[in-house]
């Protein structure tokens, strides 16, 4: 995982301190040279908002095949198992398992067969030996078999009753078989203010035998949507934003692990834990997670973020490609699906002084529903299961089957980011442009992290540019040696090769950013000696933007009001499944308003009141604020924006006092929240007074 | 129910001393509560009403009821002479009532809400599409200028069939408004039944009725009325009649501004074709069983089973379950609910190892020697549950019955015996009665048969004030299948 290049064969452009400025001077200029405004590149890459011409791009190379499904299946696929001879059993959220035969002919129309019926929310199906399945139900993980070979299972056997409270939150993961035939599961905390561990085990992964006895192996878990076992032997899971997860993310889990959620660890004490933390010993003060894990051994920080909203906001499904090409040029990398972005993000790992990090990438989105499962089968066929159900997702769809393959049209993608002592190694899937490449304005790179705290998810904080001082570009074209300024154990790092052409056909890259999880910087020979100069310059990182009182979220009754009340108070809450709950208020012209917006969900949300039929707009450039977005509030900054409330945590309520608008009309609100505005709206009908 | 012709009512609501009687209550229920639990708390009316405090004979089977003389017991036995109808001694309104009634095979009678809407009561049981004129169903009207053959109309069918077989008590909870009229005696209102209960189950929810049904003891509708019984049709029992004025509650107009909160749309599952065990948590007072499952047969007999203790927890008729609340939304409750009529059981332990046996009663949850081990299914898709109580197997299978009287129970104890006795629960009630072929369970709720040949001995032990009913299983009868039918 980290070639290296004998340095002759590269040719390298270096700059000053003062040319590294040049990535940003457009901006910098227009902005009067603030620091902040050079850690904000432009927030308009095409990467972060869904694009059709994106999707249409994506498809030349991995192909998107929507399975027909009869009608009368409700198929909110909830996992996915391969079975050798081109066939897939598949399990509903609605208790089914189904085998699918033709999903994968070149037009495919599926034959569904029943295989099993009744079950509780099965969300996994591992291959048990002998040719039985293993299903990871709400209750426990059982093990079914057609005895009698008629195709349909007729043995429902309990493995392992697992713990519950009948929260509907309390969902189980997996189940995965480790080589040495035992299970694999990780299992939700339930819902509640704060999320609860209500009985043992809850927020936790635990190895169970075949028999039935159970091993706990790590926890500090939240809502750990899939795990996956890789080649290598790492076992990886996928966790969601929420209290004490700042932001999505994936984490390689070794027992004794505790990966950050304090609930499980009511359960620490228990025989056979191998987690030595205690509820007490958590540091719940909004440090940075890293720092925190400095002063709390035990603490493990994520092997990679997913930058909320930018790469998901629903983590979900984990896979490996393992087909040794045939999926593409990606062979060895892991993929993640996200259940309300509808799209899938790719992963490239490598171990740094022994501690696993790595890359994030932009892969492939526009799917029909919720991204929650992906598997990989034969002949280089990913299956994609979704179900958009309870969270929504960008995707119109309620559920479906899809099906992705590889073209063989190669993108200009970057095929791999590594670290090296003084910054990255891009390596790309053809070669680049030598003129774009070595120019430093090709790129821009900052690094920001994540709080850990009790606080539902955490802005990106401390964010700060890592100035271009080398570039190097391969003798081959494939691949550029990046040395920065400014590098940063334990920070997010934000890679954009947005400048950098193809050598062929001058394309831009297909997904030009990235972000590095840099847990440790490796050591290694550097190309750009160390600049003393560069310490402090570098310790100057930038204030997080608080969340500015903006005149558009008006807290307090302005002056002027003799009813500081308002002439009438109105109460807006939420429903399960991105909804408000309520569509319609009505009021007249000029009418002085309370309105207080009180979020029952668990999940971040807020109120935003925007010009007649220009919800979907504010909603939209809400989604293109990208990683900034959760220090705006995701309130992008426009005219169509006539009020809103600040971001409201699950559990908070926030009030706004304004006036209603004079022209009488309907006036659309939404929650601007990334991907929530297609399914959270509403209408404010004014009326002539 | 009628089947008189309306001419002839007219001129039996015009000569029969019964009805003029009825006509001269004047008392009025404007508010608080009356119960009605003997023969003079009614008016005066024939002989066939008795008053009793039991009864003797078999109400399952035998159509004539052998009242026990004493109290607490009303008891209608019509013949072709003295077949009198019986009217509270008082008029009503807006009116609540809760009652229990019993009804040997095929008999007929209504309760009628001012003498003239009537909740019909009728040996409906085992029907699977019930009609106005099943049990607890709003009876048709009738008017013969309909033409013939259409003369019934504006009959409601309760939503299930909720009726219990002949010989139960049953229980029938009706929350009645009157009709409304102005001043100058118009009506303004008609009347309606704002909420019918029988034996637990919603059979009706703000069902209009129009006019007086068919066999009204009044052809024109008013504000007063007497609460009627149905005398002239068959055989029944009645107790514990609770009648109350509802209280008003003050209500408050709906905000506009307000979406209303509504309840997911049902998402009923029925099997059709097979036997389907459905996970997902059962409703249980006082909140849910979560290791439990609903399991539907084609048959519309379903029942409950949970898996922390292998009861049965409960069995139903009609409609299997509703999955909204798991399969709408992020489905918060989990829960599978029944759609058809329920009869609840019991949430303890269906075979349990005794120290002492039967001294402290039967224990609530079966210990850490219980382990649930799955099911199987047979090949019409019947499953058969497993377990394992400490070196003990257990099977256990329901199947219902050929007749859909009811479900075969079949528990099979095999293993290997330990040091304790080990025994299984058969039923547990306040009173448990050995009758001719079988136990009746409770005060009437239920039917246990139990066949001649089975090789095992059913044991009734009283404990403080429960009475339980089990089987040893000794070292002879491992092994051997107990089998019993319930009839409900």
């Amino acid at each position: 995982m980290n070639p290296t290049f004998p340095s002759s064969s590269f040719s390298s452009v270096k700059f000053g301190r003062g040319s590294a400025w040049a990535a940003g001077a457009l901006v910098l200029a227009a902005l009067g040279g603030s620091r902040l405004a050079a850690q904000n590149p432009s927030s308009v890459e095409r990467f972060v908002a869904p694009s059709n011409a994106l999707v249409e791009q994506e498809d030349r190379h991995w192909r998107r095949t929507p399975l027909p499904v009869p009608a009368s299946i409700v198929l909110e696929v909830s996992g996915i198992l391969p079975v050798p001879g081109e066939r897939l059993l598949v399990c509903t959220r609605r208790g089914e398992i189904w085998w699918v035969d033709g999903a994968y002919d070149d037009v495919p129309q599926p034959r569904y067969t029943l295989f099993a019926a009744g079950l509780h929310e099965p969300l996994g199906l591992a291959a048990a030996p002998g040719g039985a399945v293993y299903v990871a139900q709400r209750h426990e993980i059982t093990r079914i078999e057609d005895v009698d070979g008629d195709g349909r299972a007729d043995m429902f056997r309990t493995v392992y009753r697992l713990p519950i409270s009948g929260n509907y939150h309390e969902y189980a993961f997996g189940p995965v078989l480790a080589p040495n035939g035992n299970l694999r599961v990780v299992l939700n905390v339930s819902f509640g203010a704060p999320m609860q561990s209500s009985v043992p085990w809850r927020g936790w992964m635990l190895e169970i035998t075949p028999e039935g006895r159970m091993t706990p192996i790590a926890a500090g878990l939240r809502s750990p949507a899939d795990l996956l076992l890789t080649s290598k032997g790492l076992w990886l899971y996928s966790e969601n934003q929420g209290e004490w997860v700042g932001s999505g993310r994936v984490t390689e889990v070794q027992s004794g692990d505790f990966l950050g959620h304090p609930a499980s660890l009511a359960w620490s004490h228990l025989p056979g834990s191998p987690v030595k933390l205690g509820p007490d010993d958590v540091i719940g003060d909004g440090e940075p997670m890293h720092r925190v894990a400095g002063r709390m051994p035990g603490l493990k920080t994520p092997t990679i973020w997913l930058p909320h909203t930018v790469f998901g906001i629903s983590n979900a499904g984990l896979a490996e490609d393992a087909t040794g090409g045939l999926f593409g040029p990606f062979a060895g990398q892991l993929f993640v699906g996200d259940q309300g972005q509808s799209k899938i993000m790719r992963l490239s790992l490598e171990q740094v002084r022994g501690v696993w990090q790595g890359a994030a990438y932009a892969f492939r989105e526009g799917f029909e529903s919720g991204v929650l499962r992906i598997r990989v089968g034969e002949r280089g066929r990913m299956f994609v299961g979704e179900t958009a159900r309870g969270w929504g997702s960008v995707g119109p769809k309620q559920q479906g089957l899809e099906r992705l393959h590889w073209t063989g049209v190669m993108p200009f993608e970057i095929q791999e980011i590594t670290a090296k002592p003084d910054g990255f190694l891009l390596r790309f899937t053809r070669p680049v442009d030598r003129a774009t490449a070595e120019q430093a304005s090709s790129y821009a790179l900052a690094s920001f992290t994540y709080k850990y705290h009790g606080v539902y998810g955490s802005a990106p904080v401390e964010r700060l540019a890592c100035p271009v001082r080398k570039i190097e570009v391969a003798a081959d074209g494939l691949s550029v040696r990046l040395a920065v300024a400014c590098l940063r154990e334990g920070y997010v790092h934000e890679i954009k090769a947005t400048g950098v052409k193809s050598r062929d056909g001058a394309e831009a890259v297909l997904h030009p950013a990235a972000y590095y999880t840099l847990n440790r910087i490796p050591a290694g020979p550097r190309i750009i000696p160390i600049d003393p100069a560069d310490r402090e310059w570098c310790q100057q990182a930038a204030p997080t933007a608080a969340p500015v009182d903006s005149p558009k979220r008006p807290a307090v009754a302005p002056a002027d009001w003799r009813n500081r009340e308002g002439d009438r108070q109105i109460l807006l809450g939420t429903l399960p499944g991105l909804k408000f709950d309520r569509e319609l208020i009505t009021a007249k012209a000029g009418e002085k308003l309370l309105l207080a917006f009180r979020n029952d969900d668990d999940m971040l949300h807020n109120f935003v009141l925007c010009a007649p039929g220009r919800g979907q707009t504010v909603g939209t450039a809400a989604l293109a604020l990208g990683v900034e977005g959760a220090v705006k509030g995701y309130v992008p900054e426009s005219a169509d924006v006539l009020y809103h409330t600040s971001l409201v945590a699950p559990g908070s309520t926030d009030r706004i006092f304004f006036v209603v608008p004079a022209t009488p009309g309907d006036y659309d609100y939404i929650c601007s929240f990334p991907g929530h505005s297609q399914l959270m709206k509403g209408v404010l009908r004014v009326t002539a007074p | 129910m009628a089947h008189l012709p309306r001419l002839a009512l007219c001129a039996l609501v015009l000569s029969s001393s019964g009805w003029s009687i009825a006509r001269a209550a004047t008392e009025r229920l404007t508010s608080g509560r009356s119960t009605l639990v003997a023969l003079s708390d009614f008016q005066p009316t024939g002989s066939n009403w008795q008053t009793a405090s039991g009864l003797a004979g078999d109400p399952r089977r035998e159509k004539v009821l052998v009242p026990v003389a004493g109290q607490g017991l009303m008891v209608n036995q019509p013949d072709k002479v003295n077949r009198k109808h019986l009217f509270s001694a008082w008029e009503h309104g807006d009116l609540e009532v809760d009652l229990e009634f019993l009804l040997p095979p095929g008999a007929n009678s209504g309760v009628y809400l001012m003498g003239r809407y009537e909740v019909q009561l009728l040996d409906s049981w085992k029907v699977r599409q019930p009609k106005p004129g099943d049990s607890g169903g709003i009876y048709e009207r009738w008017d013969a200028s309909r033409g013939k053959g259409k003369e019934e109309y504006d009959g409601v069918a309760p939503r299930t069939n909720a009726a219990r077989a002949p010989g139960l008590w049953q229980r029938l909870q009706i929350v009645f408004q009157a009709p409304r009229f102005d001043a100058a005696g118009v009506k303004t209102q008609p009347a309606k039944f704002v909420r019918v209960v029988l034996n637990g189950t919603v059979i009706h929810e703000n069902v209009v009725a129009p006019g007086p049904t068919r066999s009204a003891a009044f052809e024109t509708e008013a504000a007063w009325g007497p609460l009627m019984i149905q005398g002239d049709h068959g055989s029944l029992a009645l107790r514990s009649i609770h009648c109350q004025v509802p209280v008003e509650r003050p209500v408050t107009p709906p905000d506009p501004n307000v979406r209303p909160r509504r309840a997911p749309a049902p998402i009923l599952v029925d099997p059709t074709d097979r036997m389907l065990v459905q996970r997902g948590f059962v409703p249980w007072d006082p909140s849910k069983r979560i290791y439990a499952c609903s399991v539907g047969t084609p048959a519309g007999l379903h029942f409950a089973y949970d898996f922390e203790t292998g009861a049965l927890l409960r069995v139903w008729r009609g409609g299997f379950v509703d999955t909204a609340e798991m399969w709408e939304n992020r489905g918060e409750r989990q829960v599978a609910r029944p759609t058809g009529a329920a009869l609840d059981l019991s949430s303890k332990p269906a075979v349990a190892l005794l120290e002492q046996p039967l001294v402290d009663g039967w224990p609530a949850t079966p210990g850490d020697l219980f382990v649930s081990d799955g099911y199987r299914l047979e090949a019409d898709g019947t499953p058969v549950f497993l377990s394992r109580l400490h070196s003990l197997t257990v099977e256990d299978r329901l199947v219902p019955t050929p007749d859909q009287s009811g479900f075969v129970r079949t528990v099979v104890v095999g293993g290997r015996r330990s040091g304790w006795p080990a025994f299984v629960l058969l039923a547990e009630a306040d009173s448990i009665r050995e009758v001719p072929g079988g136990f009746v369970i409770g005060d009437r709720s239920w039917y246990l048969d139990w066949p001649e040949d089975s090789p095992h001995r059913p044991v009734l032990r009283t404990v403080g004030d429960r009475q339980l009913l089990v089987v040893p299983v000794t070292e002879k009868t491992l092994g051997k299948a107990v089998v019993y039918t319930l009839v409900w």
